[in-house]
């Protein structure tokens, strides 16, 4: 977010930006101060929300957002920006948000050290993730890393076995209906996971997602399923011995997420933040953002070569994959699903009820108006 | 006659409008590719959430 701000800051120098930062848990802590102070008539000139369900159902429906599709046809983003972006942030023929990343949610990252060491390969089914983790276990590595003390990590795990047991058109057809939850693929998905768990580190439950990496970076856990903000955070922590593969069954699908800002109503500094926005959905503010956030632009016209090798090939993935929503990341479902989904996935790492968990899943579908 | 002074009038007063508009317009610089004419000078803060 700083490189936007100084490259704001380079055209307009005379604008302080206020980065108002609510870090964690998803966005689910940003998310709670955010409506508290939108609810109150206090909103801040512009916030970050997921493209998709989450900008539109939650905030664009109520009638709290005024429409961008101005800065669209001003600055020729309706031509700059692949169809699939703007289909996610448009709403009755208007354009609601700026997205500013593409995040690709279904990443296997693991560590070279281990897999050269034991002379492993990235597994790509399930059969193969097992064996694997069993070897790995009987030589003292923790198979796979997770953190789930904010409540969101398995509901986003869990997404890459969906994915996996039914393919991006059975995934893609649960938020719809064309897929029911009581699909024997999603029992297929439980059961996976449920073994999954036998091969995690014992304390996810204190630590955070990226906590849970530093298993990678010290040499002891051997994998980790996590968005691509981990390809950032491994820059941060100036780690380089990872590789990145698909979770099992992943092959040719991208599960998908977009962040994005929007102007809500009431903005007590609105030409500032338009302006604001105009450099979010530029070329330059894009490359600047994206390269250091670890993410790919939502532009389809960005300078590919100063990106590093994993966005480089997410940037061909993008382009060549089946694209699917992330539900755990706003893209796929609407706030109040996403939200049971996320909190039976929760309960599930800790009582692995298989049959609970699929009924508790069909039900969230149901409340959310979707027939099962 | 008449036509030709109320031609010239009319001319004038387009002109003169002409002025008035490019005058009252903002400056505005070039920016980026990518992005359109952004307003030159611009004070205050502005207030993001992340």
């Amino acid at each position: 977010m700083n490189a936007l701000i100084n490259q704001f800051n380079g055209m307009y120098p005379e604008v302080e930006v206020i980065n108002a930062t609510v870090a964690g848990g998803a966005g689910t802590n940003a998310k709670a101060v955010l409506k508290t102070r939108v609810l109150g008539g206090d909103p801040p000139d512009s916030f970050q929300v997921h493209a998709g369900h989450e900008l539109i159902d939650t905030w664009v429906k109520s009638n709290y957002m005024e429409p961008l599709t101005f800065i669209y046809k001003e600055e020729g983003w309706d031509k700059s920006m692949p169809k699939g972006i703007l289909d996610i942030v448009s709403y009755k023929n208007d354009y609601w948000s700026v997205p500013v990343n593409i995040h690709r949610a279904n990443v296997l990252w693991y560590s070279k050290p281990i897999f050269q060491k034991y002379g492993l390969k990235p597994p790509r089914t399930f059969d193969e993730f097992f064996k694997l983790s069993e070897d790995l276990k009987a030589e003292g590595i923790v198979p796979m890393v997770m953190g789930t003390k904010e409540g969101w990590e398995a509901g986003h795990v869990f997404e890459a076995f969906l994915i996996g047991t039914l393919g991006a058109e059975g995934y893609s057809g649960l938020w719809t209906g064309r897929t029911k939850w009581s699909d024997p693929k999603v029992t297929e998905a439980l059961e996976l996971f449920k073994k999954m768990l036998d091969y995690l580190n014992t304390d996810h439950s204190a630590l955070t997602w990226d906590e849970a990496g530093q298993y990678l970076i010290q040499g002891k856990g051997a994998m980790l399923i996590m968005g691509d903000w981990t390809n950032g955070w491994f820059m941060s922590k100036n780690y380089n011995d990872y590789g990145w593969a698909l979770p099992p069954g992943n092959d040719g699908i991208f599960d998908a997420l977009s962040d994005s800002f929007g102007l809500p109503k009431g903005s007590k500094n609105r030409d500032q933040v338009i302006a604001f926005l105009r450099v979010l959905g530029s070329r330059k503010g894009q490359e600047a953002f994206n390269k250091l956030k670890g993410s790919i632009p939502a532009r389809a016209d960005a300078d590919k070569s100063i990106f590093n090798p994993y966005l480089q090939s997410t940037m061909d993935d993008w382009n060549n994959h089946k694209i699917v929503p992330s539900v755990i990341h706003g893209a796929a479902a609407s706030e109040g699903w996403a939200t049971e989904y996320k909190d039976v996935l929760a309960l599930f790492v800790a009582r692995k009820d298989v049959a609970k968990a699929q009924v508790a899943l069909a039900a969230a579908a149901e409340d959310a108006g979707v027939s099962q | 006659m008449t036509k030709r002074i109320m031609i010239l009038v009319l001319g004038l007063c387009v002109l003169t409008l002409s002025l008035l508009w490019s005058g009252g317009r903002q400056e505005t610089k070039p920016t980026e590719a990518g992005m359109e004419a952004a307003p030159a000078t611009l004070t205050g803060k502005v207030e993001v959430f992340s």
